[in-house]
């Protein structure tokens, strides 16, 4: 199969994003801004409350850290999990990725690839904005090397959320509406995966149970990763771990596609 | 180039019921109804032929176009474009076809047109210098040169349907389907459509299939036209002959020298369409065309005298509201 228009394709989707300023700065700020000023207030009042230093291996900054990688781990790694997919079913723009000769799905990965680069890049911002302000790394292992493995580690698992989005979002071949499945997706990704708070303040049940799921690899694999908690051994074992769930999952997409596809009528305004 | 037998479609709607109760009750008991959009249709197209599809709303039409571009699955029967089975969508059959749907984009609505194009030069691997050949002839052909630049959600539907044609021309596709390509577009908009696709058809004699509800895009693009009821074709052939074989009548149209009253004629003879104080129009029988021009001239003062088929569209419009054909 010819993949010639995947460098035009990232190149254009890069444009668009870059081009729409007010959304970036927005997304930036609102989204990770806020994420971040609740995390650091709620952080703050727990460890002058409960009077601890450290909890679960975490000082507050280093917890303040941890807040920061994870929100940007989620964001890399869910790139274009709007429902776009969904909406094109719905409204019939999905046509005309069945008249032209262009593989739905590498199309739809390219475009959340350059969402993930356009993640990236506010990560590239955020971080020195946040070390400046917190002023030390609050015990924790990042360096040059565990940043470069983070952002790479958030690319890889970005295709197994990218994945487990869009095998939700095929729902809509049958379903109008399946934006509260996404919705619920994202919370479980957010709790399951780490998002929220750090695994290791789960019972030690809980957190046996969340390894059999493959959330703790889309949030919590590259989040430890950043903050250097993850040696290579463990990233080796994550890293097969995600290829056993990826291919489950391009399994289940393409099986839901075909079976999905036939039920298609392109009609939509 | 098309091959379609006893191709069927069904598809099962949800039926909802009026008001609050209705939805509560879909929610534990939902009802379907089973929609049969095509009875097994027969159909051959070769190349250079331009095939108009004319059926009232929901006939049809615009379902069998899909299933043939490969968007749509049919319930069964037998579709060959170019020899291949279209939903299917081997990318041979994709770089041979293209559809044009006037009620719908298919470019990219946040980019212009000029990355449209290239991202499609991309997609079909068309080569740079056929596709600067292209684009430059297409653009110019439609005066759309100055707004490639332009994002598509910023362009007048003209502009955009013209900029959705040369999308769907610029790899020279031996099969168009067109779904009313020139729903709401002004008169010379829609005569700007239709001469290109005739100048494309010379050019390249594609195989082309025309719906719309236009009768003035099927009268001026089509010499065969297929007329869809309710999933069935009622008539297969050409436009000349259902103006031949279904329009009983002619029109008669005599300029007058003075102002003067209606001529006495018998009605089976003439029927006065309108008079006015220096034109008078009369629908005649076919068979009688002769007599009744004959004592038109000899009733009224003419200076000049008009013989015309029935309007298409009434012919066409009775046609598909009568029983049987």
């Amino acid at each position: 199969m010819s993949m010639f228009w995947v460098r035009h394709v990232l190149i254009l989707e890069l444009k668009k994003i870059f081009s729409y300023r007010v959304v970036f700065w927005v997304q930036f700020f609102a989204g990770t801004g806020c994420e971040l000023a609740v995390a650091y207030f709620v952080w703050k009042a727990v460890y002058e409350v409960t009077g601890r230093s450290e909890i679960s291996g975490f000082t507050f900054h280093g917890l303040v850290l941890y807040s920061l990688f994870a929100s940007f781990s989620a964001k890399i790694s869910r790139g274009t999990d709007r429902g776009y997919i969904s909406q094109e079913i719905y409204d019939g723009g999905l046509t005309r990725y069945l008249l032209y000769p262009l593989p739905f799905f590498p199309y739809k990965y390219v475009t959340h690839i350059a969402q993930q680069i356009m993640g990236t890049v506010q990560l590239l911002i955020a971080t020195p904005l946040l070390l400046y302000v917190v002023g030390d790394f609050g015990g924790q292992n990042l360096t040059l090397g565990s940043f470069v493995a983070g952002v790479l580690t958030c690319f890889l698992v970005g295709y197994l959320h990218f994945l487990m989005t869009s095998a939700l979002e095929l729902v809509a071949f049958w379903q109008d509406v399946v934006w509260n499945i996404l919705v619920m997706l994202r919370f479980c990704v957010g709790l399951l995966g780490g998002g929220m708070i750090p695994l290791a303040f789960f019972p030690s049940w809980a957190q046996r149970l969340i390894q059999f799921t493959p959330f703790p690899l889309l949030v919590s694999f590259p989040t430890r990763t950043f903050l250097g908690q993850v040696s290579l051994q463990e990233w080796t074992l994550s890293l097969g771990l995600l290829l056993g769930w990826s291919m489950i999952f391009t399994l289940l997409v393409n099986w839901i596609w075909l079976r999905g596809v036939k039920q298609y009528s392109g009609v939509g305004v | 180039m098309i091959r379609v037998e006893n191709l069927k479609k069904s598809f099962r709607v949800h039926r909802k019921e009026p008001g609050f109760v209705g939805s509560l009750k879909g929610l534990i008991n939902r009802q379907w109804d089973e929609k049969l959009a095509l009875k097994g249709v027969n159909l051959e197209i070769g190349p250079g032929e331009i095939v108009g599809l004319v059926g009232a709303n929901g006939a049809g039409k615009t379902t069998l176009v899909k299933i043939l571009a490969g968007v749509v699955h049919p319930s069964s029967g037998v579709a060959k474009v170019l020899g291949h089975s279209p939903w299917e969508r081997n990318n041979l059959f994709r770089r041979q076809i293209a559809l044009i749907m006037g009620q719908k984009a298919q470019l990219w609505w946040d980019l212009p047109a000029a990355d449209c194009f290239l991202l499609l030069r991309e997609i079909y691997r068309l080569p740079q210098d056929e596709f600067r050949a292209s684009l430059e002839q297409l653009t110019s052909t439609l005066g759309v040169k100055n707004q490639m630049n332009t994002p598509i959600r910023r362009l007048s539907l003209g502009e955009r349907m013209k900029m959705e044609l040369i999308a769907a021309l610029l790899h020279r596709p031996k099969v168009v389907f067109l779904d009313e390509p020139t729903i709401g577009l002004d008169l010379n908009a829609q005569r700007a459509m239709r001469e290109f696709l005739l100048n494309y058809r010379l050019e390249h004699r594609p195989a082309m299939i025309l719906t719309s509800h236009y009768m003035e895009d099927i009268e001026r693009l089509c010499e065969r036209i297929i007329i869809i009821r309710e999933g069935e074709f009622v008539y297969d052939g050409a436009l000349a002959k259902v103006l031949s074989k279904y329009a009983g009548h002619k029109v008669i149209t005599a300029k007058l020298g003075a102002e003067t009253q209606a001529p006495n004629l018998p009605p089976a003879l003439a029927e006065v369409i309108s008079v006015a104080p220096t034109e008078a129009k009369f629908k005649v029988p076919r068979l009688k065309v002769a007599e009744a021009a004959t004592a038109i001239l000899n009733q009224l003062p003419v200076i000049d005298l008009s013989i015309e088929e029935e309007d298409i569209s009434d012919i066409i419009a009775k046609l598909l509201h009568e029983k049987t054909i």
